[in-house]
């Protein structure tokens, strides 16, 4: 009786072994393409983030003041700057290589602020005059 | 002489019968192991398939692996890295302008970053070729590296000097 439940124990830690071993080189490849893939996509909603501003200041410029536009924005982590200089919006994001610095040119000159911590944020794109004001 | 026969026939016939108790006994253990633990064999060969058709198994080094550019990127083939210390890279303009790229470095391992200032200008979804010879391989042929690449760049008529930056990874060929 005694030899029997030492088997099943013995059984049960090779089976328990094996399927720890599979989990572990499973959880350690999929975080390592998680890893990767998060700085891509932190890129790409930058990108998104950048050219959804671009669209709807120009629209708001050709239309002039007052025209407004409440823009739905999404800013992703990893953002370590906004500048906005002139009639240009620069934007820092972190990668596992350092900062990408990434900017677009608007055809006004602008104004204001915007986000640049991670969230969804109601952006007020506003034209002032020649200008257009940035809010949030 | 038949007596003795008779007997060794009984001996020998018990002998059978003892082999065949203990073969089904064998039979009859490995059975109730494939039930209790079949699910889980069955669970474990389908999840080891499955890691096997992704590449898993193999090293991690064996495709490239190109992250975190952006407006002027390298993409995932177009690098490599010999043995020799030579990094060869593709710079794609994906900016959707001309951009002037004014210098790019390597991190080369744990020393300091190597540059190569040829400036240039590239025009909007155009390649260029850049060589960074002599620098500290990785180590022989198939093993894995990882380069840090910063590529600073201005856009159009932007006044703005731009970084693009991003690891490749790949083996040494």
């Amino acid at each position: 009786m005694k030899n029997k439940n030492s088997q099943v124990a013995v059984e049960y830690l090779i089976m328990l072994g094996i399927v720890l071993l599979v989990f572990s080189v499973m959880w350690g490849r999929v975080s390592q393409v998680a890893q990767l893939t998060r700085v891509n996509v932190r890129i790409s909603n930058a990108e998104t983030y950048l050219e959804k501003l671009k669209t709807n200041i120009d629209l708001v410029n050709f239309y002039g003041e007052p025209t407004k536009i409440e823009m739905i924005a999404y800013v992703p982590d990893g953002i370590s700057f906004v500048n906005l200089s002139n009639n240009e919006i620069i934007l820092g994001v972190e990668t596992t290589a350092g900062q990408t610095i990434m900017g677009v040119k608007t055809r006004a000159n602008l104004s204001g602020i915007l986000p640049y911590k991670r969230g969804t944020y109601r952006v007020l794109i506003k034209a002032v005059g020649d200008e257009v004001n940035l809010s949030y | 002489m038949n007596q003795h026969k008779k007997t060794y026939l009984k001996k020998l016939r018990l002998l059978l019968n003892q082999v065949i108790l203990i073969m089904t006994k064998k039979a009859q253990a490995a059975l109730e192991y494939l039930m209790t633990y079949g699910w889980a064999i069955l669970i474990i060969a389908i999840i080891a398939g499955a890691l096997y058709y992704m590449n898993v198994f193999s090293s991690s080094c064996d495709s490239p692996i190109s992250t975190g550019f952006s407006g002027v990127e390298i993409l995932s083939n177009d690098f490599a890295f010999t043995s020799e210390g030579d990094l060869e890279i593709i710079l794609t303009n994906a900016a959707a302008e001309t951009v002037h790229i004014l210098n790019v470095t390597v991190q080369n391992g744990t020393s300091t970053d190597v540059a190569n200032t040829t400036a240039l200008t590239l025009d909007a979804g155009t390649t260029i070729t850049y060589t960074f010879s002599g620098l500290t391989s990785p180590g022989s042929k198939g093993s894995c590296y990882t380069e840090d690449v910063a590529i600073y760049y201005t856009r159009g008529d932007l006044s703005t000097i731009f970084k693009s930056t991003g690891s490749l990874r790949h083996a040494v060929q």
